[in-house]
């Protein structure tokens, strides 16, 4: 690994949010500061409860922090429009979710094509562009078939293929190996390794499996809204050993 | 942007069928009962006011004693007015001023018994003008009608309406033969073609004879029932009715603005009434099938805002990827518009088709109804299906593009 040390693609100040329910107000992160470069490979890791869901959808721009700056790529988030962070949603970032998130009912194809209805490629580049993302995560010979169809490790590779469709710099990974086999589990993490090595996309990773976590290339800890810990991970585990050590 | 709103809208139709289909359904039935109505409500116009163009829409009316312009002649209510005469109306056909009238027929009517070779019928005899042939624009099938010096001499002839012909003598020949009506002998002299019901008589089985031998020999009276004039050029009726009235003043001795004792009649007018009331009874009908269409289209909504609810891990989805509260928005509202068109499509489809087999069936049973669907029941159907459409899509697709995406993925 040998990374140039580069102006950080995310950088949070201070972060902190709370949610305000029938005026019972709960205070969910207490100020959070880091910054994550191009091309890192990061794990957020915490107990639930711990806020890392909440620092995610703010980072991923689906919710807006409380207080404290958030720099993305330099630009301070706070200041887009509903527009312009929908915008960011599409060309910035992937999402990955535990539960695969797809549209039921629906071909492989028309999953993975879907964050390209919001851009303005043409109809058969957008074909083209969903047929190569499906390509890379293997999926070609189920393309036709419905999400329904498909085992729980095939729905995640569709929806890692939705995630890169855009090419966006980073992906956000929620928990994606929570509702896989071990095996299965083992997949997605090798995908999610190969995008950020050979790739150089930018991964952040949200897990409370420490084993999980540890193919990240640094682990953030979050205990109850605080950062505890920030550090490299020194042995890291690398999904295409592991594969090769099953065998 | 549309085109993919479009497809995706068609592949959600296709993934819940049923549900589009039910929601469709109120719309479907409320459009089509509109179209069917309209439709069913012209065919029944053509058939009244056909019956009563078949006489002649260039026909002027003359009835004795004067009424309100909008009531019924006085004859109507069985009150018998004797201030109109035979000469009266022939004076019409030699007026130099009367340039238009074609020909007048005067009639008188009775009913009586009739008898042939020990038959006996009841019948409606109707003393007429030798005219009647041109002024009815009805055909005589066998023989003739009786003419001009016929009437002028009193003959003893008949000419029989078609289904009274066949009643008495069935597959004989009537012409040349005797009947009795009362006590008179008359010689038969023709047959009328079959015309039809008319409106509230039917003329098929009436007994023509002239209107001098029906007034002396059987009435015993000088007044007639009621006269028809046949005008040669249709935009002329009006003037014509005018002169009429001048006319006949000037022979009653009444002064021109005084009151007549007799009425002239244009058909004009009651066509007018004929429509008046058949437009108000398929307005009344159209606006019970605009109720269902106003039902249709609140379930409409009811289950776009219910599918919304269902479909909030979908949109929090869509917003993740990067759809903007309007991608949402408009993606539900082409949505409800796009089904509800379709649903007015079919509409139209199935309304046509029912006034269809309703004009087939009424068809077949010989009266001339005529298929047509107005091009603005269409118009209206289409547009009202659209309307409702944006109508009830807008709510729910305000609803859906204001969810929060967070909770809108994370809902169970």
């Amino acid at each position: 690994m040998n990374k140039k040390k580069n102006k950080p693609i995310i950088d949070i100040t201070d972060i902190k949010k709370e949610f305000v329910n029938e005026e019972v107000v709960t205070k969910v992160l207490h100020g959070i500061n880091f910054s994550i470069e191009p091309g890192e490979f990061l794990a957020i890791m915490g107990p639930s409860g711990s806020g890392k869901s909440t620092l995610m959808h703010i980072l991923g721009f689906l919710d807006t922090p409380t207080s404290g700056t958030f720099l993305f790529d330099g630009v301070d988030v706070s200041k887009l429009t509903d527009d312009q962070l929908a915008e960011m949603r599409n060309t910035q970032i992937g999402f990955v979710f535990q539960a695969f998130n797809l549209l039921p009912k629906t071909s492989v194809l028309d999953n993975v094509i879907l964050p390209l209805l919001y851009t303005q490629f043409s109809k058969k580049e957008r074909l083209e562009i969903a047929k190569q993302a499906i390509d890379a995560v293997g999926l070609t010979h189920r393309i036709n078939n419905l999400s329904n169809q498909l085992s729980g490790g095939e729905k995640q590779r569709v929806a890692i293929a939705r995630a890169l469709v855009n090419n966006p710099p980073i992906i956000f990974a929620d928990e994606p190996t929570g509702n896989l086999d071990s095996k299965s589990g083992l997949q997605i993490m090798q995908i999610l390794q190969d995008l950020n090595i050979s790739q150089n996309h930018t991964i952040i990773l949200v897990t409370h499996e420490k084993y999980t976590a540890e193919h990240a290339e640094r682990i953030i800890k979050l205990r109850d809204g605080k950062l505890v810990s920030d550090s490299p991970v020194s042995e890291r585990v690398l999904a295409n050993n592991e594969t090769e050590l099953k065998k | 942007m549309l085109v993919e709103h479009l497809s995706g809208t068609i592949n959600n139709i296709r993934q819940n069928k049923t549900r589009a289909f039910l929601t469709m359904l109120g719309i479907i039935i409320g459009i089509a009962g509109v179209i069917m109505i309209i439709s069913v409500g012209a065919g029944a116009q053509s058939i009244i006011i056909n019956q009563v163009k078949d006489q002649g829409s260039n026909l002027l009316a003359i009835f004795p004693g004067n009424t309100d312009e909008e009531g019924p002649p006085a004859a109507v209510f069985g009150i018998t007015i004797t201030t109109l005469t035979n000469e009266d109306i022939l004076s019409l056909k030699n007026s130099k001023r009367l340039q238009y009238v074609e020909d007048v027929s005067s009639y008188v009517q009775g009913t009586d018994t009739v008898s042939w070779k020990g038959h006996t019928a009841e019948a409606t005899f109707i003393g007429s003008s030798y005219a009647v042939p041109n002024v009815e624009s009805a055909a005589v099938e066998y023989g003739n009608f009786f003419t001009v010096e016929d009437e002028k001499s009193l003959q003893r002839v008949a000419v029989l309406g078609a289904d009274i012909a066949e009643n008495i003598f069935g597959d004989e020949n009537p012409i040349g033969e005797k009947i009795k009506i009362e006590k008179h002998n008359f010689k038969i002299i023709g047959v009328m073609e079959k015309r039809g019901s008319s409106g509230f008589s039917n003329n098929d089985t009436n007994i023509y004879i002239p209107v001098t031998t029906a007034q002396k020999l059987l009435l015993g009276i000088n007044h007639i029932s009621f006269a028809r004039v046949k005008i040669s050029d249709e935009s002329q009726i009006e003037r014509t009715a005018e002169i009429i009235e001048e006319i006949l003043k000037e022979r009653h001795d009444i002064d021109i603005g005084g009151l007549a004792d007799f009425d002239v009649k244009n058909q004009k007018d009651a066509l007018d009434v004929l429509f008046s009331i058949t437009n108000a009874i398929t307005l009344f009908l159209t606006s019970i099938a605009s109720i269902a269409l106003l039902v249709g289209s609140i379930g409409i909504m009811n289950i776009m805002l219910v599918a919304v609810q269902e479909r909030i891990r979908e949109i929090g989805l869509r917003k993740a990827v990067g759809a903007t509260k309007k991608d949402i928005f408009l993606q539900f509202l082409i949505e409800t518009i796009f089904m509800t068109l379709i649903a007015g499509i079919v509409g139209i489809l199935i309304g046509i088709a029912i006034s269809y087999v309703i004009a087939i069936i009424v068809q077949s049973l010989n009266y001339e109804w005529h298929f047509s669907i107005s091009t603005l029941s269409i118009i209206l159907g289409a547009g009202v299906s659209g309307f409702i459409g944006l109508l009830s899509g807008i709510v729910p697709a305000i609803k859906a593009g204001k969810l929060n995406p967070i909770e809108a993925l994370t809902y169970e």
